[in-house]
């Protein structure tokens, strides 16, 4: 009962960070980028979700619905937002050092989220470990940094139509 | 395995490969209207949408209903998400443009829309792109009307953020 109170507490920390943050990622990023790296680090974690999930059946999801429905918002919007987190820090011109330890602020954050919500039983690990968590993001939040370089080079800087 | 082949290539493959070349198609024989920021943001906010709904009431504890041959995820439902969803989007949203509807002519253009969105669907259940487990087709009508609503909200947006950045919108 104790861990859960922590957890939740913790939880709500990171989600006041969020909505704290929010118009200050609008401002650095932009609108129009601010939601297509959400969007894209959406997809990314909840594809690789259904390979990890259900595919290679690495994790047992909670059966209780508000459980699995805690794990999908983080999936589907938490996460992807703390991942454009460290986008906003990465977009004003950080030299590689600094760049390197924004990824793995971010990623240490995204793994205690994820831990928290294993101590509270919503996923059991069958074959996944705590540290892969730690790995997939510190992948995932380059990669998304890289969307957002290319998204930014060739959606926006040669946009251009018809119209 | 972490992308499932198809049980067997049959109908339902057929059927995807074919609606994602038409698709596609059609999209690049209509005349080039929007800056490439739109197409882009067409395909990755449908393919989000998909991917969001689909993960939402296709998986448990929900679970109503399945895409293609297994019930886990497969190469032939990235094709589906990827090639057929967002040239769908990419069409309702440019004849609405084109168009310039407002009113009830857009509820009508909606629900037009959705009527034919959801014969093609009624075509992939036929077919075997869809199983239902609890979901029914009737359900579909109303949701591809709010994805299409979405869509040209999305199209508002994006127009209002560029006009404001002062690039070509």
């Amino acid at each position: 009962m104790f861990m859960l109170v922590i957890c939740l507490v913790l939880l709500l920390i990171v989600l006041v960070l969020v909505i704290l943050s929010w118009r200050a990622m609008i401002k650095r990023l932009g609108p129009v980028e601010l939601a297509a790296s959400i969007m894209f680090g959406s997809l990314m974690l909840q594809q690789l979700s259904y390979m990890l999930d259900y595919n290679l059946n690495l994790k047992d999801l909670s059966a209780e619905p508000w459980e699995m429905v805690a794990l999908r918002m983080n999936q589907a919007l938490l996460f992807p937002i703390m991942m454009t987190w460290c986008s906003t820090f990465t977009a004003v011109g950080v030299n590689w050092t600094n760049r390197v330890l924004i990824y793995l602020a971010g990623a240490a954050s995204i793994s205690l989220v994820m831990f928290f919500f294993k101590s509270m039983g919503f996923v059991h690990y069958t074959g996944w470990k705590g540290i892969y968590n730690f790995v997939q993001f510190i992948l995932f939040i380059p990669l998304n940094d890289l969307f957002l370089t290319f998204f930014r080079t060739y959606a926006l800087g040669r946009s251009g139509g018809a119209k | 395995m972490i992308l499932y082949p198809p049980h067997a290539f049959d109908r339902n493959e057929v059927f995807i490969i074919a609606v994602s070349i038409l698709s596609i198609a059609v999209m690049f024989t209509l005349k080039r209207r929007f800056p490439a920021i739109v197409i882009w943001y067409v395909f990755l906010f449908n393919y989000f949408l998909g991917v969001l709904v689909d993960f939402t009431i296709a998986t448990p504890p929900l679970d109503l209903y399945d895409a293609n041959d297994w019930p886990n995820y497969e190469w032939f439902d990235v094709i589906l998400y990827l090639f057929c969803y967002p040239p769908a989007a990419y069409v309702v949203i440019y004849l609405y443009d084109r168009w310039s509807l407002r009113g009830m002519k857009l509820l009508t253009y909606l629900v037009v829309c959705a009527l034919i969105t959801t014969g093609l669907e009624w075509i992939s259940d036929w077919v075997g792109v869809y199983h239902y487990k609890g979901w029914r087709l009737v359900y579909s009508f109303p949701v591809y009307i709010a994805a299409y609503w979405v869509n040209i909200g999305m199209l508002h947006f994006l127009r209002r953020q560029l006009k404001h950045e002062g690039r070509p919108h």
